[in-house]
């Protein structure tokens, strides 16, 4: 270790420690002075509070695709997704029982699984149903509402959505088309080889590590940002009118998904925020929010684009909706529960 | 900038917001933010944030610095997604942590009225341990349908003053904000109070209510309300928030 080398490391180091408590002790004397505004007060407290519940997920969800990026080859992945095109979309629907995943955390598992050679409709459905297909959110789904037809329909439409749109894409078989540029790191869209050349176990952990860390600013920029347009959307946009429209059978169900997209509650809990809606709006609606939200939100939006082409995102977003949306008119109109 | 720079920036950002999460969690604020149901995963995000920081720490310490890389030029960090990375590390660390006040009532206004409660008729009740909450009591309303059979029960709450366009001069509302998630999801609840000239607390005081349930109208309809014995000044708890 060269002395210079350690001693701006250390520096560093030293640096954003003293930064913190510099800022720390500062912020200690500006609560007694600067008042913010209410509104850019509760914009600060509400941004802050996405990013502290929905940043956990994304470290890990950046851990997943760090250890994908180092132990599993494209070798590997081909042999476990099957042949027959229908088959491999089911299976990567269910993929996230493996990687348990919530939607910020299955955008870099995806794009790492895109980089290994998964073919483009098992990708897509890996991405719209692992945030509901994983054992995290089925146990927090079953605490919130049983094994009633909340807890079903989430898990069957989710599968169902996720497969068809997965098939839908499967017309469009070429990567390059589908993915942003940068998205494929070299030519033909696989990773370079695993760093089996630095043998030790510890090595291939830390590659594995900051593999991770580069994932999360890869993905966390998308998150941020999406982070500010959802929490814009909560604090200057008046929710009433939303709420107010609960009892329709069709009006409902665009309602709560309308809230879904804008409130980008992360998946694993927002079946304890649906249990709120159980008396006020309909059955259909309930499980639109369920099974869309964790499809699709203004934060997962915005890291969708840092992967797909706009095109693809914008086919993705209708037919999510879309289908979402016909399934909660349906329970709300045929079924009697 | 450079590869060196780019990965001490990063391993800085990083360690910075591990240690944001563990300043939120030994200020005791972190429940201004999230249910404290999901306290347990800030712990496990500050420890990761940390443990990759030290991780390219350890990387550009180390000799094989010059191995090939596993993620190379498609992702360099340019300086805007510097500033957006730093942006919750700046905004958690320099502005004085708040909970959610008065203010944020009017955009989120989900309703102060019973019937929108949370979690009505769940099973989530709260196991009974000291005078009802404001939660608690809109959910006896939402189970009772004439407010009449109330009156004279004693009631004993606290929450925040908030007022609104369609309060009488003499009614206030005794608010709380309920989460299930966090802050996003937020939604406002709250008691109406009988309140005389003479009350002057401004809206977010909060305050403590005791006095006996009676009944008024409100927008039209009969609604219970609170005939306050005594309303005294408090500092805002600890934990501001109801969990239905």
């Amino acid at each position: 270790m060269e002395p210079k080398k350690l001693a701006g490391v250390a520096a560093a180091i030293l640096a954003v420690v003293l930064g913190t408590l510099a800022l720390d002790s500062l912020s200690g004397v500006l609560a007694g002075g600067i008042n913010l505004p209410d509104a850019a007060q509760n914009f600060v407290t509400v941004f802050l509070g996405i990013f502290i519940e929905a940043a956990p997920f994304l470290l890990i969800g950046a851990l997943a695709s760090g250890f994908i990026a180092v132990f599993v080859t494209p070798e590997t992945l081909a042999r476990l997704v099957p042949r027959n095109i229908v088959l491999a979309t089911l299976f990567g629907a269910l993929l996230g029982m493996i990687f348990p995943v919530c939607e910020c955390g299955v955008v870099p598992v995806a794009r790492r699984l895109y980089r290994k050679g998964l073919p483009t409709p098992v990708g897509i459905a890996f991405l719209l149903g692992a945030p509901v297909l994983n054992p995290i959110v089925i146990a927090s789904t079953y605490a919130a509402f049983g094994p009633g037809p909340i807890f079903w329909g989430r898990i069957g439409f989710t599968l169902l959505i996720a497969v068809a749109v997965g098939l839908v894409f499967s017309a469009e078989p070429n990567l390059i088309r589908v993915l942003r540029p940068r998205a494929l790191v070299v030519a033909g869209g696989m990773d370079p080889a695993p760093a089996r050349t630095s043998s030790t176990a510890g090595a291939q952990v830390q590659a594995a590590l900051n593999a991770a860390a580069n994932d999360f600013f890869d993905m966390g920029r998308y998150m941020i940002g999406g982070m500010l347009i959802a929490t814009a959307l909560q604090t200057f946009v008046p929710q009433q009118t939303l709420v107010s429209i609960g009892g329709g059978s069709i009006s409902s169900v665009i309602a709560l998904q309308l809230l879904a997209f804008a409130l980008s509650v992360c998946s694993t809990v927002d079946a304890f925020l649906a249990l709120s809606f159980i008396n006020t709006f309909t059955t259909g609606a309930i499980i639109a929010f369920l099974v869309f939200g964790p499809m699709l939100d203004v934060k997962s939006i915005v890291m969708y684009l840092g992967v797909f082409r706009a095109r693809v995102v914008v086919y993705l977003s209708i037919l999510v909706f879309l289908m979402a949306l016909v399934i909660g008119v349906f329970i709300n109109l045929n079924v009697v529960w | 900038m450079n590869n060196r720079t780019e990965t001490l920036l990063k391993a800085a950002l990083l360690i910075g917001l591990g240690l944001m999460l563990y300043e939120k969690i030994t200020s005791g604020t972190l429940g201004f933010y999230i249910n404290a149901r999901f306290a347990w995963l800030t712990y496990v995000g500050a420890m990761l944030f940390i443990a990759l920081g030290l991780g390219l720490v350890g990387r550009l310490m180390s000799q094989r610095s010059a191995a090939p890389e596993l993620s190379p030029a498609a992702t360099r960090l340019s300086w805007p997604a510097v500033g957006l990375m730093a942006l919750p590390l700046a905004l958690g660390l320099l502005i004085p942590a708040r909970p959610l006040g008065a203010g944020a009532i009017a955009a989120k206004g989900v309703g102060l009225t019973a019937p929108g409660s949370a979690g009505g008729a769940t099973s989530l009740r709260r196991a009974q341990t000291g005078p009802k909450n404001i939660l608690d009591w809109l959910r006896e309303f939402s189970s009772t349908p004439d407010p009449s059979t109330l009156t004279g029960q004693p009631v004993d709450v606290t929450g925040f003053v908030y007022r609104d366009a369609r309060n009488a001069p003499n009614q206030i509302w005794v608010s709380r904000f309920t989460i299930s998630c966090c802050v996003a999801d937020a939604s406002a609840i709250g008691l109406l109070a009988q309140v005389d000239s003479s009350f002057d607390q401004k809206s977010d005081q909060w305050v403590r209510v005791t006095g006996k349930l009676g009944v008024t109208t409100f927008a039209g309809e009969k609604v219970p309300v609170i005939l306050p014995d005594k309303i005294e000044p408090i500092p805002p708890p600890d934990q501001p928030y109801l969990y239905p």
